[in-house]
C-alpha cells in the first residue's frame, strides 16, 4: 500500500468529488478496469472523494458516462504538480540554495571549543593559549583536524597546569580533554634546589629556603641555588640549631642552547627520464591485488612512491580496505655538488624545523657558526633562552654546600 | 449465480496443503483488531455508507457495519476498510 501511495506521488494524483446516485457502481467499474483508487469517504449520501492517479484520471470519462455521475477535481497532489509549482518561485529556490550552501559551509567549521578537566580561571587561560596556538571557533574543522598534533603539543607546552591534552573534533565541537597536573605534597625530608644547566641569573624567587645565588651570578649544571638547610641560634640555650626543609621557589636564568645541523657538500640527486607509471592496486588484511597498470622492475633505476586512500574503515584496523596507488618513476642518479648559497638554505631549513622543540622563551636573534669539515658543513646555531633552571635534589646528596661553609656534610 | 465449487482444485489444494483462496479464489478476509479489514477476493462493493459497508464475494455478501468508516485502499482484487468496525456478518453465504 505504501509503496503504491509513492508511486501515486510521484506521478501524480488527483483528489476527486464524485457527485450521483450510483457512486459505487462508479468505483466497481474503476477498481474492475485496474484502476488504482485510495481514501474514498461518502460525505453525504450523494457526494463522495477519492484519490486516483493522474493519468487514470484521464481514462475515466467513459465509466462516469455508464453509472450517470459527475466528477470533478477537487485538488492536485504530488511530484509533478509540487514541481511546477516550486519552479515559479526563482528567490526560493535561490534562498533555498544559499540557505544549503551556508548551512554545508559552517558545518565544515568549528564553532564551539569545549574543554573537559579544567574550571574557573584555569579553564579560562587555557582556551586562551589555545586559541593562541590555532584552536579558535571559526576556523575550518578539517584544517584543525590536520594541525591536531602541533596544537596538542604547542598547548601542553605553554600550560604546566597539565600533565595531558587530547583534542577530538565532533562535528562543530572541538572537544578538548585536559589532565591536572597533581603536585606531589611536600617531602618530609630536606633538599635544595639545584641548576639544571649552566646560565645567567635574571630572576630569583624564593618560596622556601636560603638563597644562595643572587640576579647576574653565574652559575654552572649542580650548583646550588636555593638551600634546604637552615640554621638557627635558639634565644633561650643558645644552641644553633640546623634543620632540614624542602626548598622552593623560582630561579630563571638565561641559559644557551646550540643546535647542529650537519649538511653535505655533495648530494646524490635523480633526474626523471620519461613519465611515471602508475599502478593501482586494492587492499584488505594484508594482501593486495593489482587492478590497473604494470611495471617491469628491470626497467633501470626506479624510484617509488606509494599513496593510500582508504575505502572502508571497519571496527578491525588490520582489515581496513585499501586503494594504494604505485608510482614507479624511472630516473638516473648524478652526484651534484652544491654551491654555498644552496647548502647554507638547506642547513637553516633543517634548523628550523628543529627550533621550534626548544622549551622556554627565546630571546633574540640567534647567533649563527658556520665550520668546514671537509664533505660536510657544519652549522651551529645558539639561542638563548630564558628559562627556570631550578631543580630538586636531596640535601644529603649534596657535596659542594656553600650555603655553610663551616659545616661538613 | 450459483457458486459452482471447483471440486478438483479444492481436492489438489488439500492433497498439496495449498491455501484455498489460492487455489480456488475463495474471500479472505483479515481483521486487524477492530480498525482494519482487508478483504482479498472480492467482487465489488454493493453499498457503501459511513455506517455500513456491503462488499460482494464470490460466497455470498460480506456486511460490515461500525462507525467512521472508509476505503482507505481499493484495487480489484483487494480491499482495505478502516474505521470502528462493529460488526462483520456473511449474509447468504453458500
Amino acid at each position: 500500500m505504501w509503496f503504491d501511495r509513492m508511486l501515486s506521488f510521484f506521478t501524480g494524483y488527483v483528489e476527486i468529488i464524485i457527485r450521483g446516485a450510483q457512486l459505487e457502481k462508479l468505483i466497481n467499474l474503476l477498481t474492475g478496469s485496474g484502476f488504482y483508487l485510495w481514501d474514498v469517504k461518502k460525505i453525504t449520501p450523494q457526494v463522495m472523494t477519492a484519490k486516483l492517479r493522474s493519468h487514470g484520471f484521464l481514462k475515466i470519462r467513459p465509466f462516469v458516462k455508464k453509472s450517470g455521475t459527475l466528477v470533478k477535481i477537487r485538488r492536485r497532489k504530488g511530484w509533478p504538480y509540487l514541481r511546477r509549482k516550486i519552479t515559479q518561485r526563482k528567490v526560493f529556490w535561490l534562498s533555498a540554495v544559499g540557505m544549503l550552501g551556508l548551512l554545508l559551509y559552517l558545518s565544515s567549521l568549528t564553532l564551539v571549543i569545549k574543554v573537559d578537566g579544567f574550571t574557573g580561571g584555569e579553564r579560562e587561560e587555557l582556551i586562551k593559549t589555545l586559541n593562541y596556538v590555532g584552536l579558535k571557533p571559526g576556523k575550518p574543522t578539517k584544517e584543525l583536524a590536520r594541525e591536531k598534533r602541533r596544537i596538542e603539543r604547542d598547548a601542553i607546552i605553554r600550560t604546566p597546569e597539565a600533565v595531558w591534552l587530547g583534542i577530538n573534533f565532533k562535528g562543530v565541537v572541538a572537544e578538548v580533554k585536559a589532565v591536572k597536573r597533581k603536585n606531589p605534597p611536600p617531602p618530609n625530608q630536606g633538599c635544595d634546589l639545584i641548576a639544571e644547566r649552566d646560565g645567567l641569573i635574571t630572576r630569583v624567587a624564593v618560596i622556601r629556603g636560603q638563597p644562595v645565588v643572587k640576579e647576574g651570578d653565574t652559575v654552572a649544571r649542580g650548583d646550588l641555588l636555593i638551600s634546604g638547610r637552615m640554621s638557627y641560634t635558639d634565644p633561650e640555650t643558645g644552641v644553633v640549631i640546623i634543620e632540614n626543609i624542602p626548598a622552593s621557589g623560582i630561579v630563571e636564568a638565561r641559559v644557551w642552547y646550540d643546535l647542529e645541523v650537519l649538511q653535505p657538500k655533495k648530494i646524490w640527486r635523480a633526474s626523471c627520464l620519461n613519465k611515471p607509471k602508475k599502478v593501482y592496486s586494492i587492499s584488505w588484511a594484508g594482501r593486495t591485488w593489482r587492478i590497473w597498470g604494470k611495471v617491469e622492475r628491470s626497467e633501470g633505476e626506479l624510484v617509488w612512491d606509494r599513496y593510500r586512500k582508504r575505502l572502508f574503515f571497519g571496527r578491525n584496523p588490520n582489515r581496513v580496505v585499501e586503494l594504494i596507488k604505485d608510482v614507479w618513476q624511472e630516473v638516473r642518479w648524478r652526484k651534484v655538488t652544491l654551491s654555498m648559497d644552496e647548502i647554507k638554505l638547506a642547513a637553516r631549513r633543517e634548523a628550523e624545523a628543529k627550533e621550534k622543540y626548544l622549551i622556554g622563551l627565546v630571546a633574540g636573534v640567534p647567533e649563527e657558526i658556520w665550520i668546514d669539515e671537509g664533505d660536510y658543513i657544519k652549522l651551529i646555531k645558539t639561542f638563548e633562552v630564558t628559562q627556570d633552571i631550578a631543580m630538586l635534589a636531596p640535601t644529603e646528596r649534596r657535596t659542594n654546600d656553600r650555603s655553610d661553609p663551616g659545616e661538613k656534610n | 449465480m450459483k457458486f459452482k465449487p471447483n471440486r478438483l482444485g479444492m481436492k489438489l489444494a488439500e492433497f498439496l496443503e495449498l491455501p484455498l483462496d489460492t487455489v480456488v479464489e475463495l474471500p479472505k478476509i483479515i481483521v486487524s483488531g477492530n480498525q482494519q479489514l482487508v478483504i482479498e477476493n472480492h467482487r465489488g462493493i454493493i453499498e457503501y455508507e459511513p455506517s455500513v459497508i456491503r462488499v460482494g464475494t464470490k460466497l455470498g455478501e460480506l456486511k460490515i457495519t461500525g462507525s467512521e468508516l472508509a476505503l482507505i485502499s481499493v484495487l480489484k482484487e483487494q480491499l482495505i476498510i478502516t474505521g470502528k468496525i462493529g460488526q462483520i456478518e456473511m449474509v447468504d453465504w453458500r
